[in-house]
């Protein structure tokens, strides 16, 4: 039977098991939002701003582990599509984004709302397609689902012009894919594996950092094992919170710039450390030369790029992290490392992350609380700046991919749209968007979107008046300059209010806890705009291109109350 | 490290785009191309899909750098394969 474009889209989207399409439609695309009726099993769901529809739809994937879907129309709506592909391609996250282009023949003639899409994506997609023949059609999606998802996941871009979800073609959804330039490796090489065994029985002083591929891979019981039998601590880098739970002994957080202070003396003293899944990012290692010095690196990844990009690699493993532990794990001798894990343990006594007792309102108190109040069962989605390394400093993670956050690109305005998806993507488990309000107002349209769909996300709004994290480096690199970071708010209660969504503004430290109760107890999305105290840091903090023997910690002085004064109001300016 | 000129040799899939795709890699770490020569493509057996090409790409740089970027065009879905095949100096 022949289908239009359109229809084999939609029965492609269907054989893959695509229930969620965020989406948004315009001129190039109407053919294909005329055919979704027709497709009752696919739910789409308008958001405001493509940018949206790409973060929801990582968001999405990032909570369920299924392949997250956007649609976006020609020119514009491609466009706003980019930051969010950019972001899914920076973290790795499956996610697949339709494209209309313009008619076929107008293609390379500046036709109205043309852009060459295909040509801007390019480098932050893992592969991009233009359709130019609906007989291609079906092939290129199950090529696209198996890209997305296998190896090491990343979004793809298919550009689909408008004739071509009209043209019709024959139907045939291949069952496998052909792509010679595609085998990516799962099993890890047996002598290397042999090769990083005898290093880590032989090791004295083993840290393992665990990054995103053990939760893209699900390897939380080898890595586990692994953890358990040698004694080795487990450290995360941002994407990896919570693939080993936080509360285990041998856990012992965040590394990098903002990591614990014993994660990071961990690494600093290491004769053997073993990444898995992790890219060395520059938030992790800081200056590269002064980087596990005294390490042997075990490096486990899936992408041979990655292998050397940042890091030497004294044993590369190439391979998916589960099967390469599983391999690994036969071989690992059990042992006891009291000593060094006592000496962590020391550390963390000695440099603990804990709130201090303040008057104030304080924004750590404010993630602290959340955490209690879930039982740390929540999603926890967050935008970017001081709040997101809050969020994943004093929120306990012990459940794979419940801190959704903008990694590698750092994306501003990425907390809202993504708890959205994620609450889409598991409706029983409650999300929380920790957001700045810097962060917040840039796709604060997509409270919209919550309220159409009754997503019943709870949003917490970390208030300080600033974009905190830019005014913080200008605090204590530029000498307090603080240009074109204080930062005006609307009334952000009357904003939710205007959205028809309930909320609280909470200025006092005892009103945080029945405030964060009241939003549990409210069926459908809540807003708390937290006044938190301004000027507050986030530490510790490695400054930029630093080591670790720079490390910057709290000062213990009481810090100033909160100081409304202080905010940028719009009445006074 | 100083460069060296280096040649190095990739299948690629003969589709629209490859060739901006592996250009895209050199300009994003640095290189200049020196010279690109596509030869002629190996046709596919059978069906419509597409033939294999070979492109010999002479850059100049940091062979561990280099060897980086082998791995990057490797990573192009349409690449199939690279191969760094400098036997001498090619200056």
């Amino acid at each position: 039977m022949k289908l239009t474009g359109a229809q084999i889209l939609c029965e492609s989207l269907v054989k893959e098991g695509v229930e969620v399409i965020f989406g948004f439609p315009g001129g190039a695309v109407i053919p294909l939002y005329d055919t979704l009726p027709q497709y009752p099993q696919l739910r789409h769901i308008l958001v405001r701003h493509e940018q949206g529809a790409a973060h929801a739809a990582d968001g999405y994937a990032r909570a369920t582990g299924k392949v997250g879907v956007c649609f976006a129309t020609s020119g514009p709506g491609a466009t706003n599509l980019v930051t969010g592909i950019a972001n899914a391609f920076l973290d790795s996250v499956p996610v697949i984004a339709v494209t209309g282009q313009v008619h076929r023949d107008f293609i390379g003639r500046d036709a109205f709302q043309e852009t060459d899409i295909t040509g801007i994506t390019l480098p932050i997609t893992k592969h991009n397609y233009l359709v130019m023949d609906v007989n291609h059609l079906a092939t290129i999606i199950k090529e696209t689902f198996h890209l997305a998802h296998t190896g090491r996941p990343g979004p793809i871009l298919i550009d689909i012009p408008r004739d071509v979800f009209l043209e019709q073609a024959e139907f045939n959804y291949p069952e496998k894919t052909d792509l010679p330039g595609y085998k990516p490796t799962l099993q890890g090489h047996p002598a290397q594996i042999k090769k990083a065994a005898k290093a880590i029985n032989e090791a004295k002083r083993p840290i393992i950092i665990a990054g995103r591929g053990v939760n893209v891979s699900k390897a939380y019981n080898e890595l586990k094992l692994l953890a358990e039998t040698a004694q080795i601590p487990v450290a995360t880098t941002l994407l990896g919170v919570g693939c080993f739970p936080e509360s285990h002994a041998l856990s012992y957080g965040m590394v990098g710039m903002h990591g614990m202070v014993y994660a990071n003396y961990a690494i600093e003293s290491s004769d053997v450390l073993i990444a898995l899944g992790m890219r060395f990012d520059d938030r992790v290692t800081g200056k590269i030369s002064a980087f596990a010095p005294h390490a042997h690196i075990v490096h486990i990844d899936i992408d041979p790029a990655e292998i050397g990009k940042n890091v030497r690699a004294d044993i590369p493993i190439v391979g998916d992290v589960k099967m390469v532990l599983q391999a690994l794990n036969k071989q690992i001798v059990p042992v006891d490392r009291l000593e060094w894990v006592n000496q962590l343990d020391d550390w963390r006594r000695e440099h603990p992350i804990d709130i201090r007792d303040d008057d104030g309102l304080l924004p750590q108190y404010v993630v602290r609380q959340i955490y209690e109040i879930t039982r740390g069962e929540a999603i926890i989605v967050t935008g970017v700046g001081q709040h997101q390394m809050w969020a994943a400093q004093h929120y306990l993670f012990n459940k794979p991919n419940t801190l959704i956050s903008s990694g590698g690109l750092g994306t501003m305005g990425f907390g809202l749209p993504a708890a959205f998806g994620a609450q889409i993507g598991c409706p029983d488990t409650t999300v929380w968007c920790i957001d700045g309000d810097g962060s917040f107002q840039m796709t604060i349209q997509e409270l919209a979107t919550i309220v159409q769909e009754q997503a019943p996300v709870k949003i917490a709004i970390i208030n300080n008046g600033y974009l905190g994290m830019v005014r913080q480096w200008q605090q204590l690199f530029y000498k307090a300059r603080y240009v074109a970071t204080p930062i005006s708010c609307p009334d952000f209660v009357k904003i939710a209010e205007g959205y028809y969504i309930p909320a609280l503004r909470v200025k006092h430290r005892e009103e945080v806890a029945p405030a964060i109760e009241q939003a549990m107890a409210h069926h459908g999305p809540f807003l708390i705009d937290f006044m938190v105290a301004p000027e507050e840091n986030v530490y510790p903090m490695i400054p930029p291109g630093a080591t670790v023997a720079e490390i910057m910690e709290e000062p213990r002085q009481p810090v100033k109350a909160i100081s409304d004064s202080k905010r940028l109001k719009v009445s006074n300016i | 490290m100083t460069p060296t000129k280096h040649i190095l040799l990739a299948l690629v899939e003969d589709k629209p785009g490859v060739l901006n795709r592996m250009a895209n890699v050199f300009r994003r770490r640095g290189f200049n191309i020196h010279s690109v020569n596509v030869l002629e493509t190996i046709e596919a057996e059978g069906g419509d899909r597409p033939g294999l090409t070979r492109v010999a790409i002479v850059v100049s740089g940091s062979a561990v750098i280099l060897g980086q970027v082998r791995k990057q065009l490797e990573r192009i879905v349409d690449v199939v394969k690279v191969l760094d095949i400098t036997t001498k100096d090619v200056t």
